[in-house]
């Protein structure tokens, strides 16, 4: 079975936000609500100083936090399935927040409200879309927790297809932010088997996950720039 | 019974005034204690970090910000919760000794 990850080399990203962008677009945002975010702070001193562009999204733990906590209360709404992506079940959450209290990486983003992304206008494109026709994934709620899949959507397609071997290759079985990326900073694909390409890359560039004391194992991984924090 | 009524009427018009007059902007009343609340979302807060765009570091120096956060918004207010006050050696930096909130002539070489 495969376990699905993503590398993001920050050497090659050049803070576009195309990732985000396209994040918006495919998991249909809500204004307090996004998935992927792009951080980005200044490192050295005088006169070698740079800027280092770090997105994030949900990290999709070997050992997530946030389903400990949901498990532990007994509301369950958290699962890690066979291909180690991580899902909120949005009928089951209760949006008690503690998913967002307890994830190193700030992930989980409690959304208060289903609004419209541009203030006044109303749904707009994607935004439109009737919500029965939407995958479980995209059916939001107010009031519950909700991040990054993956884009399991497109995984479950390829699952369906019979296709696994082209995630990460084809568009229609790539998460949207590794397909927009202009500089080819992102790779998907499945960390079990090291002879993929993401596997090779992570050899190859000495890639690392982020936070790795707090113990959740992120199946995220980042080629650092120098000066990167980790 | 005409006098009920007339008071009636005047009763009713005189608690209907303020509604009419709900468009006309509310003078938001600050600092009646000379005390600024210090409360993230306050006024204080905000003058300092919106407006004059100061760093959190600035003020709170112990404070190293967990940047690798996603939600934004909650990265300092964790941390601060912990080890957030601010040496007040510091503002006198900027504001002049004796500083009156709101004072005339407050700042260095304003």
């Amino acid at each position: 079975m495969a376990k699905f990850g993503r590398l993001i080399d920050l050497k090659r990203c050049m803070g576009c936000r195309s990732c985000v962008a396209a994040c918006a677009v495919e998991n249909h945002f809500t204004p307090d609500a996004q998935w992927n975010a792009m951080i980005e702070y200044e490192v050295g001193t005088y006169p070698e100083v740079h800027m280092i562009y770090n997105t994030m999204n949900c990290m999709h733990c070997e050992k997530p936090s946030c389903k400990a906590i949901c498990d532990r209360i007994g509301v369950k709404a958290i699962s890690k399935n066979e291909y180690g992506v991580v899902l909120i079940d949005y009928k089951k959450c209760i949006g008690c927040g503690y998913c967002a209290s307890v994830c190193p990486y700030g992930v989980p983003q409690m959304n208060a409200e289903l609004k419209p992304l541009y203030p006044g206008k109303g749904p707009q494109g994607a935004e439109t879309f009737a919500y029965a026709d939407r995958h479980p994934t995209h059916q939001k709620r107010a009031k519950t927790a909700e991040k990054c899949t993956f884009c399991w959507h497109k995984i479950e397609k390829a699952i369906k297809d019979g296709k696994t071997d082209r995630i990460g290759k084809d568009q229609d079985y790539t998460p949207a932010c590794d397909l927009v990326c202009p500089t080819q900073a992102r790779w998907f694909g499945d960390l079990d088997d090291p002879k993929s390409e993401i596997s090779m890359r992570i050899k190859e560039t000495k890639a690392v996950q982020l936070k790795t004391h707090f113990g959740n194992k992120p199946q995220v991984y980042y080629t650092l720039d120098k000066g990167a924090k980790s | 019974m005409k006098a009920l009524v007339a008071s009636l009427a005047l009763g009713l018009s005189l608690a209907m005034a303020p509604a009419f007059g709900a468009d006309a902007p509310v003078k938001k009343k600050y600092h009646l204690t000379g005390k600024p609340s210090m409360a993230v979302d306050g006024r204080f807060h905000k003058l300092h970090e919106k407006q004059e765009k100061l760093e959190c570091n600035d003020c709170h120096e112990k404070v190293q910000e967990d940047i690798l956060y996603l939600r934004k918004d909650d990265r300092m207010s964790q941390k601060l919760s912990d080890e957030g006050q601010v040496d007040r050696k510091g503002c006198l930096t900027c504001h002049k000794p004796g500083y009156i909130p709101n004072g005339p002539h407050s700042f260095w070489g304003v």
